[in-house]
């Protein structure tokens, strides 16, 4: 994995892309590390941190980092609270803190039977992020699991029409949608199902809410499909340092998600729990 | 910014709070680069109890105004571990 420089960098905003309910923030970064997909940075404005009315946002706040373009990090930004509020607000020449990239990516080297399965990657709401970035790595790659175009399927899930947008962020997805506005009316957990009745010789790449991970933790357990998750949480220092963002493991204790994940293997955990992440208020 | 502080003499006045950073995982994730450019002048460790301690159950992190309340429950190997 890469290692992050041990300071925040504080760097400048290039762009903020309107994806339908999302927004694309886009920065350079030209002494940034190069990120390993399901890494994430925490970021913080450079002003109007803190300090405001009721002084939130305080914390910064973890994103899974979605691709990497150039010296540019892009970052898929959904408006649910005064962090991701006031990073929605940035524009282009405004000062962004990051620290990163963090934690543990998706691991791709994988066992030698992974690499001939097919990826199929599964994503839910903003959680698609760290997809585009592993998407964009895979089809690179020459000898990696899913390997070549054909190779790679990806499923992402949306709530309602102006979230469905999302899925421009990755190539030749197929779509779910909760009210039916685009793509299958139900749940991407509808479509892994038929995917894997259709071709259970698979790896499965995911992130997305709770809901869905257990979804497809699951579906791949009652398979017999390695399945790796990306896991969200609210974080303090996202380096380990706190313990603040735990998730309970299997067999007993927890695992922190910043160091032991965000990804994890999926044999790792009992159940994906709703309010996992173990925080509160850092949306 | 030097100070005396209960008998020891600080480079500068900012310390961690009890139990809020474990320096050997930020040195794992940084390497010796925290080492070079640790940023407290003094050190409170985590707490070690007798028997280990998994921690509290999720949530322990909580943004308020102004700041973080968190409730992390002593998770430690104990003496022994």
């Amino acid at each position: 994995m890469s290692q992050a420089p041990f300071a925040r960098r504080e760097l400048t905003v290039t762009g903020m892309d309107e994806l339908g309910a999302y927004r694309v923030l886009r920065v350079s970064d030209p002494d940034g590390p190069e990120p390993q997909p399901g890494q994430f940075a925490m970021l913080a404005a450079g002003e109007h941190w803190g300090g405001g009315e009721d002084e939130r946002p305080y914390l910064p706040r973890a994103f899974s980092i979605a691709r990497r373009s150039g010296t540019e990090s892009h970052f898929l930004l959904e408006d649910v609270g005064p962090g991701t509020r006031r990073l929605c607000e940035l524009r282009p020449g405004d000062r962004l803190w990051a620290l990163g990239p963090l934690g543990q990516g998706f691991s791709l080297g994988g066992r030698d039977s992974d690499r001939r399965r097919r990826a199929i990657l599964v994503g839910g709401g903003v959680g698609i992020a760290p997809l585009a970035i592993l998407q964009d790595t895979l089809l690179r790659a020459g000898g990696g699991p899913g390997a070549g175009a054909d190779r790679v399927t990806v499923l992402l899930g949306f709530r309602d029409g102006p979230r469905t947008h999302g899925a421009a962020l990755l190539r030749e997805a197929r779509v779910a949608s909760d009210d039916g506005s685009a793509g299958h009316h139900g749940l991407v957990t509808d479509l892994l199902q038929e995917e894997l009745r259709d071709d259970s010789h698979a790896v499965v790449y995911a992130c997305g809410p709770a809901g869905m991970l257990e979804g497809v933790r699951a579906l791949c357990a009652s398979a017999g499909i390695p399945a790796q998750l990306a896991l969200e949480a609210g974080m303090a220092c996202g380096f380990g340092a706190c313990f603040g963002c735990v998730v309970p493991r299997r067999g007993g204790g927890y695992l922190r998600v910043c160091v032991d994940g965000p990804v994890v293997d999926a044999a790792m955990l009992e159940h994906v729990e709703e309010h996992a992440g173990g925080a509160g208020g850092i949306e | 910014m030097t100070l005396d502080f209960c008998g020891l003499t600080l480079a500068h006045p900012i310390i961690n709070g009890s139990g809020t950073f474990d320096a050997i995982a930020a040195r794992r994730a940084f390497g010796e680069q925290l080492r070079a450019a640790f940023p407290f002048a003094a050190y409170v460790s985590k707490t070690i109890t007798l028997e280990p301690r998994h921690g509290n159950s999720p949530p322990r992190l909580w943004e308020v105004p102004g700041g973080l309340i968190n409730s992390i429950g002593l998770p430690n190997k104990g003496l022994e571990g």
